[in-house]
């Protein structure tokens, strides 16, 4: 099974789904193969689902044995710092996608909050 | 015949200028390994994403999307050619054959040297983007479709191209054209399904559309800077085989000048010496 965040919310997805295209959101990604669950850092993209398989196109992803903790928690303060002084429009938009993915990162790394 | 110190002379500045074309040659090779590694490992997103929009487009969309519709308006052409020189033919290829194909239409040049060859012609330049040395990156290809996307959805350009060099292999290189705008079916795919789309067919062409040619004009930009890395090295590598061969010819002159000198010598001793007997 397949779970991935679109922009409309959680979806899993599991052998046999009918033949879908979906936007994501930045956010983890969980594929389950039997008992083992590896996740990966999903920096938004598409899903595109066909009876036999699944393949997400994004520009970035990381899986989570991949992501440096450190960076993503620089990542994060320099985004809340950004946010802090609330500047333009557009760098406030930006921040808060930089934040969102720095969370995401730290997440599916397994460093919550 | 030259003198001996001439030559000498030359000798070294030839082995000095072998060294910095030596120099040039490794550094064209770590950096081509790099580049080679990128243009490799980003095909495959390349051609899934293409994929999937041919199999949409394939499937029938209910809905329509202004990128697919041909355009009113003249061409334009992303050229992709270096930012500078020292790499054999590699821009006067690319820059040959992008003349060809732009015609009388607009350019968008990328790197330097393909805005100094447009505007010599005195080609319509309506954009213009430096790359910096180094590998480049996604935000590069962001940055040159933004404005072109929004040309094209205002009317003031019709359709447009990509023009860069293809990375066949580390030997072959060859100069290749894409259409970009209005969007084609690029690939023929065997199996067509018909999908849901979530949230709406429109919801996903309008986000996924730009995303196709965010991905198309980078993997034109990593295979053009591969080639370029490629074209690099071989010329510094010939140049560098020309300085050793040229060491070899003017070594050989060096020594024949050298037993000239000598053979001189000895006859004026010889001749001083007879003389001073005579």
């Amino acid at each position: 099974m397949v779970i991935v965040q679109t922009l409309d919310g959680e979806m899993g997805v599991l052998p046999g789904h009918i033949p879908l295209v979906a936007p994501l959101d930045i956010g983890p990604m969980r594929i389950k193969t039997g008992e083992v669950e590896r996740r990966a850092a999903i920096n938004g993209g598409f899903i595109e689902v066909t009876g036999s398989r699944v393949i997400v196109l994004s520009e970035a992803a990381e899986m989570a044995e991949e992501i440096d903790v450190a960076r993503a928690k620089s990542a994060r303060q320099r985004a809340e710092a950004r946010l802090e002084a609330q500047q333009a429009e557009i760098d406030f938009a930006r921040a808060q996608a930089a934040l969102k993915r720095a969370l995401t990162r730290l997440k599916v790394a397994g460093h919550e909050g | 015949m030259a003198n001996t110190r001439d030559i000498k002379r030359r000798i070294s500045s030839v082995e000095s200028i072998g060294q910095i074309t030596k120099a040039m040659e490794m550094v064209a090779a770590a950096k081509l390994r790099r580049a080679q590694a990128s243009v490799i490992a980003s095909r495959p997103y390349t051609f899934l994403q293409t994929q999937l929009v041919s199999r949409l487009q394939k499937a029938g969309l209910e809905t329509s999307n202004q990128l697919l519709e041909p355009g009113n308006g003249p061409g334009a052409y992303i050229v992709i050619a270096g930012q500078r020189g020292l790499s054999g033919a590699y821009n006067a290829n690319i820059l040959r054959f992008a003349q060809q194909v732009v015609g009388s239409g607009q350019v968008i040049a990328v790197g330097r040297k393909a805005k100094d060859f447009f505007a010599k012609k005195g080609q319509q330049i309506i954009g213009e983007y430096r790359l910096k040395y180094e590998a480049p990156t996604y935000a590069d290809a962001v940055n040159i479709l933004k404005p072109l996307i929004g040309y094209f959805r205002d009317g003031i350009i019709g359709s447009l191209h990509l023009v860069y060099t293809e990375f066949i292999s580390v030997l072959n290189h060859r100069p290749a054209v894409v259409q970009l705008l209005p969007i084609t079916g690029a690939v023929d795919t065997a199996d067509s399904e018909s999908y849901i789309y979530e949230p709406s067919p429109e919801a996903v062409l309008e986000r996924l559309l730009p995303r196709y040619l965010t991905a198309l004009v980078f993997q034109g930009l990593l295979e053009a800077k591969a080639s370029e890395y490629s074209a690099q090295r071989t010329a510094m590598k010939s140049a560098t085989d020309n300085a050793s061969e040229m060491i070899e010819q003017l070594t050989l002159s060096y020594n024949r000048a050298r037993q000239t000198a000598i053979t001189q010598e000895i006859l004026e001793v010889v001749n001083g010496a007879q003389a001073l007997e005579g």
